[in-house]
C-alpha cells in the first residue's frame, strides 16, 4: 500500500522518475557490462577449450609415441637377443668348422701314412728277383723314408760276421765288414731291437741314425743302417716307425723269397710241389 | 662336373703307386700311369691331359728332357707340369723351370703336398 502510494506520488513527481529512470540505465549498463564480461569470458574459455584440446591431442600423440618408442625397445631388446644368440651360433660353428679343418687334416695325415705303409708292403713282394726287391727296398728308404745315405748288412755263412751288400749316398770308408760281437751294427742284430735316433740329437756325429733289425722266422739276418736323412728331413715321422717295423719283418723274407725264385731258375712251384711240401 | 686327366711320368712303381694314391683322393681326376719319358711322350700324343706330374730322374728319357718336348708342343705348350725332385737337386729343378714346368714336389713325396699342388694348379675347390 505504502509502495503503491509512494507510485503514486512518484508519479506526481517528475524527479522520482529521472532517478527510475537513471537507476534502470544504470542497471542496463551494468547488465550490459555484465554481458561484455561474460561475452569476454565465454571467449577466454572457448579460447581455452581450444588449448586444452590441442594439448590433449599433443599429449595423445605424445602417448601414442611413447608407445611407439616402447615398442621399438621392446623389438631392440629382442633383437639384441636374437643377435647374441646368432653371434654364440656363429662361434659355435666356427669352432666346429675349426674343429672340422683340424680332424680333416689329422685325416689327411693318417690318409698319406696308411697310404705309405700300403703302398711300400704292396710294393715289397711285388717282385721275385733280387734286383726288383732291392730296388724297392731303395725306394722304401730313400723316397718314402727320405733316407740319404744308408747300407744293407747281411749276416755271413758263420754267423760271426756282417757283410755289405748295398746301399746308397754311404762314404767310401764304410767298412764292408762288421763282427757281430763289439759292433754296434752286431749288437743290434744280437739283440733284435732296432735302435734310432729319432731327432739326431742323441747321438754323436758320424752315428747312424737308425740301425733296423731284419728278421726271418724270428732269426735276425741283417741290419739296414741309415746314416744320414735328406736335408729337409729333421726328424722320423711315426709313418718312418712303422716304415722301419715292416722293412725289418717283411725285407727278409722278401730277399730270400726272390733268392730262392732265382735259384731254382724263376720257376714257380706247382701245386703237386706245394702238396708233397706239406701244404 | 668336369673331369680333369692327370698323367704320372715315374720310373718306380713304388712312387708312381703312392702318386696314384694321393691323387685318388681328387675327385673327377683320371689318372693315367708313363714308365718314363719316352712312354710319356707316346701317352700325350694319344691323348690330351691337363696335368702332368713328372720324375726328374728316369731311365731312357728324363724328365728334363720331357719336359723341354712337352713345351715345344704346341698342343701341350699350356698343359701345367709338376716336377718331383729330391731336395738336393736343386740345379735340376732350377732347369726344369727355365724349360717351363710351372711347380715343383721334393721326396719325399707327402700326399697331402701332392694334393695342394696339383688342386693349385687346375684351380680346384
Amino acid at each position: 500500500m505504502s509502495d503503491l502510494k509512494n507510485s503514486s506520488s512518484a508519479r506526481g513527481s517528475a524527479p522520482d522518475l529521472q532517478t527510475e529512470r537513471e537507476l534502470l540505465l544504470q542497471s542496463f549498463h551494468q547488465g550490459a557490462a555484465l554481458t561484455e564480461r561474460l561475452m569476454s569470458e565465454y571467449a577466454r574459455l572457448k579460447e581455452r577449450v581450444l588449448e586444452v584440446e590441442e594439448e590433449n591431442a599433443r599429449l595423445r600423440a605424445q602417448l601414442l609415441a611413447d608407445d611407439r618408442v616402447a615398442r621399438l625397445l621392446e623389438q631392440v631388446e629382442r633383437l639384441e637377443r636374437d643377435r647374441a644368440e646368432l653371434l654364440s651360433r656363429t662361434k659355435q660353428a666356427e669352432e666346429l668348422r675349426g674343429s672340422l679343418s683340424e680332424r680333416a687334416i689329422e685325416i689327411e695325415s693318417e690318409f698319406a701314412h696308411f697310404a705309405n705303409l700300403y703302398v711300400a708292403g704292396n710294393q715289397l713282394h711285388a717282385s721275385l728277383t733280387l734286383q726288383g726287391v732291392w730296388q724297392r727296398l731303395r725306394d722304401i728308404l730313400g723316397q718314402l723314408i727320405g733316407a740319404a745315405s744308408y747300407a744293407l748288412y747281411l749276416r755271413s755263412e758263420d754267423g760271426a760276421r756282417l757283410l755289405f751288400v748295398g746301399g746308397e749316398g754311404f762314404p767310401h770308408d764304410i767298412p764292408r765288414e762288421l763282427a757281430i760281437e763289439g759292433s754296434k751294427v752286431g749288437g743290434v742284430v744280437s739283440a733284435g731291437i732296432a735302435k734310432i735316433d729319432e731327432d739326431g740329437t742323441s747321438t754323436a756325429a758320424g752315428e747312424p741314425r737308425a740301425i733296423i733289425p731284419l728278421t726271418l722266422a724270428d732269426k735276425a739276418i741283417g741290419a739296414f743302417v741309415i746314416h744320414r736323412l735328406l736335408e729337409q728331413k729333421l726328424r722320423f715321422s711315426r709313418t718312418d716307425f712303422e716304415l722301419f717295423k715292416l722293412l725289418g719283418q717283411h725285407a727278409g723274407p722278401a730277399l730270400v723269397g726272390a733268392f730262392l725264385f732265382e735259384s731254382g731258375g724263376h720257376k714257380l712251384p706247382s701245386a703237386e710241389a706245394l702238396l708233397s711240401a706239406g701244404f | 662336373m668336369s673331369e680333369y686327366s692327370c698323367l704320372v711320368v715315374e720310373d718306380s712303381p713304388m712312387m708312381r703307386q703312392l702318386l696314384v694314391f694321393a691323387l685318388g683322393r681328387l675327385k673327377n681326376l683320371r689318372v693315367t700311369e708313363a714308365d718314363d719319358g719316352v712312354d710319356g711322350l707316346r701317352k700325350l700324343a694319344s691323348a690330351r691331359y691337363d696335368i702332368i706330374l713328372t720324375d726328374i730322374n728316369m731311365p731312357i728319357m728324363d724328365g728334363l728332357k720331357l719336359v723341354k718336348r712337352v713345351r715345344s708342343d704346341p698342343t701341350h705348350k699350356d698343359t701345367p707340369i709338376v716336377i718331383i725332385t729330391t731336395e738336393g737337386a736343386s740345379e735340376d729343378r732350377q732347369r726344369a723351370l727355365q724349360l717351363g714346368a710351372n711347380a715343383y714336389i721334393t721326396k719325399p713325396i707327402q700326399a697331402p703336398q701332392v694334393i695342394a699342388t696339383v688342386k693349385e694348379l687346375l684351380k680346384l675347390e
